[in-house]
C-alpha cells in the first residue's frame, strides 16, 4: 500500500515526496536502503559465489588443457566438446554419450520408483491424526540425520554374502555361489531410492495436506466412478506437489555418484564420477567444466520441459 | 592471461578469510602436510622437543586434494614440508611450486639408499627426499589362493580363483594391466595401452569382479570374506595381514608398481628452514625405524634397517625379494600423453 504525497517543507524550495508504506510514512529513498540492507548481502553472496563461477565453468569449458596437470590454456576451442561427442584421438566411441545416458536413466529410473512410493505414502501420512502424522514425517526424515555415505556402508552390510539376503538370492538362483548381492544395478537403484525418497515425500505431503477434499466429494456426488475421481478430482490437485517431487529427485539424482560407488563398486561411471574424474583425477579442468555446462544445460532443458508440459496438464 | 587472474581473484577472495589465519602464526612452527596417520604422534613430540620448534601436521585423504589444496588453494605458503608422491613431483616442480633441497642443512640425506638416491622423478634428489616407499600387490586368502601369485589370478578368467576387486585408481590399474601385457607401465603406444585396456575391461565384465575400491575398501573385503583378493597397497594389506593369519599379501610374478612418496619444500614456505630440520629428523637412522616400524611401509633409510622390526624385515610382503624388486617400476607423468590413460579409463568406466 503505498500512497504518494508532495509537501513543501518551509525552508527549502525543493519538494521532499513523502510516501505511504503500509501506515508508515517515509520517503523512497529511505524505503530504497532499506530493502538494499536486507536484499543486499543474499544478493552478493549469489553474484560471487554463483554468478562468477558459473562464468568461469562457462569460459573455463571452451579452453584447454595444457601439459601439466592442472594447468589451463586460455583460447577459444571446442574441442571439449567434440571429444564429449565421442571424437577421440582414436575414432569415434560412444563412451562419454553412454555414461550421460547411463545417468539419465538411472536418475529417470529412480524418480519414477521414488514418486509411485512416496505418492501413496504421502496420502497415508496425511490421513492420520496429528500425534501419528508428526512421528511418520519424522520417520520420513530420520535418514537426513545420517551422513549418505554412512547409510549407504550399511546397505553394503545387508547386502553382503554373508548375510541372509544374499543367502536367499543364492537359494533362489539369482547369483552365484558366496557372491554378494553388490555390486549390482539393483543395490544402486535400492540405495538411489531409498536416498531421494524423502526428496519425493515432503512436497507431495505438504501438498496433499492443503488438498481441498470437497472437490473429491462433489465428483463423488456426481456420481464420478473411482477413476475418474481421481483424475479429475486428486490428480490435478497434487500436480504442483509432485512436480517439485520429481524435480527434487531428478536434479540431485542426476549429479550424483557416491551411490554408484559404493553399492555399484564404482564399475560404472556416471556424468558426476566422470566430472570428478577430470577435475580431480587427470586434472583436465577445461574438460571437466564442459561436462558439467552440458549436465547444467540438460538439468535446465528437462526442468523447463517438464514446467511445459505442468501447464499443459493444468489447463486440460 | 586475464582469465587466470580472474580465476585466481576468485580463488583469493574466497580463500581470503583463511589466509589471514595463516599469517598470524609464528615463524618458529613447522608445519606439515601428509597423508592421514602416516606418523607416529609420539615422533612429533620427539621432533619438538628436539629443535624447540612446534610442529602441525595437517592431514589429506588423497593426492588429489593435496594437489588442488598446493596448486590452485593457497597451500604452497602454507606448509613447509608436504609429503606426495613420487608421480606428483615433475608436476610440482614444473609449475615451480617446490623450492631446491639446501643439502647442507642435511646431514642425514647420506642415510638415503642408493637405491633412492637417484629416482627417475628428481634425478639427485634435487627437490625430494624419501620418506617411505612400498608397493601395490594382491592382498588374498591363503585358503582360496595357493602356489605362485600371478596377476592372471585377476586377468584370465579360467584362472580367477574366487570373487576379486580391483583399484579405483586409473594410472595404477592400467599399469598393472600393461605389466601383466609386458609392456611399461609408463607406456605411451595407444596400442600398447588399449591392449591392457581391454583386458582390464574383461576382468571388469567377468561376473566375479567386485568393482573398483580406493583406500582400505579392497583389503576389508577380503578380510570380510567377502572377496578372495584384491588389488591394493602394501602398507593397507600388511597391517591386516598381521591382524589375520589366513591373509596373504604379495607382488605377483610379473612384477608391478614400485611408489616412494617424498618430502618436499613449498617454494613460499613459511619456515623452510623449520621444513628442513623436519627433513633432517625423518632421515635420521632412529626416527626412520620408529616411522615404518609404526606404520609398516617399508623404509628407503638404509641406517634404519639395523633397528626395524626383525617380523617386518623377514616379511617378503614389506621388503620383496630381489628378484621381484627388478621388476618394479615408478609410474611417471606422462604429459599430454595422460589423455590416453584418461580415454582407457573411461572406456572402461562405460562399457
Amino acid at each position: 500500500m503505498i500512497r504518494t504525497a508532495t509537501t513543501t517543507s518551509s525552508g527549502s524550495h525543493r519538494p521532499t515526496r513523502l510516501v505511504l508504506w503500509y501506515g508508515q510514512l517515509t520517503t523512497r529513498r529511505k524505503l530504497l536502503r532499506r530493502g538494499w540492507s536486507l536484499v543486499g548481502v543474499p544478493a552478493a553472496w549469489v553474484v560471487l559465489f554463483l554468478l562468477i563461477p558459473c562464468i568461469l565453468l562457462v569460459a573455463l569449458a571452451f579452453c584447454r588443457r595444457a601439459d601439466t596437470r592442472g594447468e589451463i590454456v586460455w583460447t577459444f576451442t571446442l574441442e571439449n566438446f567434440h571429444r564429449l561427442l565421442g571424437y577421440t584421438s582414436d575414432g569415434w566411441s560412444g563412451d562419454y554419450l553412454r555414461i550421460i545416458v547411463r545417468s539419465i536413466w538411472i536418475a529417470l529410473v529412480t524418480t519414477v520408483i521414488s514418486v509411485l512410493l512416496a505418492y501413496p505414502l504421502a496420502f497415508f501420512i496425511a490421513s492420520r491424526k496429528d500425534r501419528a502424522r508428526y512421528m511418520l514425517l519424522g520417520l520420513v526424515m530420520v535418514p537426513f540425520c545420517t551422513n549418505l555415505v554412512i547409510r549407504l556402508s550399511a546397505w553394503t552390510i545387508l547386502f553382503s554374502s554373508q548375510f541372509y539376503l544374499a543367502r536367499f538370492a543364492v537359494w533362489v538362483g539369482l547369483i552365484g555361489e558366496d557372491m554378494p548381492l553388490y555390486p549390482s544395478s539393483f543395490a544402486v537403484y535400492v540405495g538411489m531410492v531409498s536416498s531421494f525418497l524423502p526428496f519425493a515425500v515432503l512436497p507431495i505431503y505438504t501438498n496433499v495436506e492443503r488438498m481441498d477434499w470437497t472437490i473429491v466429494e462433489a465428483a463423488n456426488d456426481l456420481y464420478a466412478g473411482r477413476w475418474r475421481t481421481f483424475m479429475h478430482a486428486v490428480l490435478p490437485q497434487t500436480i504442483p506437489g509432485l512436480m517439485a517431487a520429481i524435480i527434487l529427485t531428478f536434479i540431485p539424482a542426476m549429479g550424483t555418484f557416491i551411490v554408484s560407488n559404493i553399492l555399484g563398486g564404482s564399475k560404472y561411471m556416471l556424468v558426476g564420477n566422470l566430472i570428478e574424474h577430470e577435475f580431480l583425477g587427470v586434472g583436465d579442468l577445461p574438460f571437466g567444466a564442459a561436462i558439467s555446462f552440458v549436465l547444467i544445460v540438460l538439468t535446465i532443458a528437462s526442468v523447463f520441459l517438464l514446467r511445459r508440459h505442468e501447464k499443459a496438464v493444468e489447463t486440460a | 592471461m586475464i582469465g587466470k587472474m580472474m580465476l585466481a581473484g576468485a580463488l583469493a577472495v574466497v580463500s581470503l578469510g583463511f589466509t589471514s589465519a595463516v599469517h598470524a602464526q609464528s615463524a618458529k612452527q613447522v608445519t606439515v602436510y601428509m597423508y592421514s596417520e602416516y606418523i607416529d604422534p609420539v615422533m612429533i613430540k620427539e621432533f619438538e622437543k628436539l629443535t624447540g620448534q612446534k610442529c602441525k601436521i595437517d592431514v589429506y585423504e588423497n593426492s588429489e586434494e593435496m594437489l588442488a589444496k598446493v596448486q590452485q588453494g593457497g597451500g604452497d605458503r602454507q606448509y613447509d614440508v608436504i609429503v606426495v608422491s613420487d608421480a606428483h613431483v615433475p608436476t610440482l616442480v614444473k609449475l615451480g611450486l617446490v623450492q631446491k633441497l639446501d643439502k647442507g642443512q642435511l646431514p642425514n640425506a647420506k642415510n638415503v639408499d642408493a637405491q633412492f638416491a637417484n629416482p627417475p622423478f628428481d634425478p639427485g634428489m634435487v627437490y625430494s627426499l624419501p620418506y617411505q616407499w612400498g608397493t601395490v600387490g594382491l592382498i588374498y586368502n591363503k585358503e582360496k589362493v595357493k602356489g605362485e601369485l600371478s596377476w592372471d589370478l585377476v586377468f584370465d578368467a579360467a584362472k580367477q580363483p574366487g570373487p576379486f576387486i580391483l583399484m579405483d585408481s586409473m594410472r595404477d590399474t592400467l599399469g598393472i594391466g600393461l605389466r601383466y601385457k609386458g609392456f611399461s607401465m609408463n607406456s605411451t603406444n595407444p596400442a600398447e595401452i588399449k591392449a591392457a585396456s581391454d583386458a582390464i575391461l574383461q576382468a571388469k565384465q567377468s561376473g566375479k569382479c567386485l568393482g573398483f575400491e580406493g583406500g582400505v575398501g579392497g583389503k576389508n573385503r577380503v578380510q570380510a570374506g567377502e572377496a578372495t583378493l584384491a588389488v591394493v597397497y602394501n602398507g593397507d594389506a600388511i597391517r591386516a595381514t598381521t591382524e589375520d593369519k589366513k591373509l596373504g599379501f604379495a607382488v605377483p610374478k610379473e612384477g608391478g608398481i614400485i611408489w616412494v612418496d617424498v618430502m618436499l619444500i613449498p617454494s613460499k614456505a613459511p619456515n623452510p628452514a623449520g621444513g628442513l630440520a623436519f627433513m633432517n629428523y625423518i632421515l635420521d637412522a632412529k626416527a626412520g625405524a620408529q616411522l615404518s616400524n609404526f606404520n609398516k611401509y617399508p623404509t628407503p633409510n638404509k641406517a634404519s634397517m639395523a633397528t626395524i622390526n626383525d617380523e617386518d624385515k623377514k616379511n617378503p610382503a614389506v621388503y620383496p625379494p630381489e628378484e621381484i624388486m627388478k621388476k618394479l617400476e615408478y609410474l611417471s607423468d606422462v604429459g599430454a600423453n595422460t589423455k590416453l590413460y584418461d580415454e582407457a579409463w573411461t572406456k572402461i568406466k562405460a562399457q
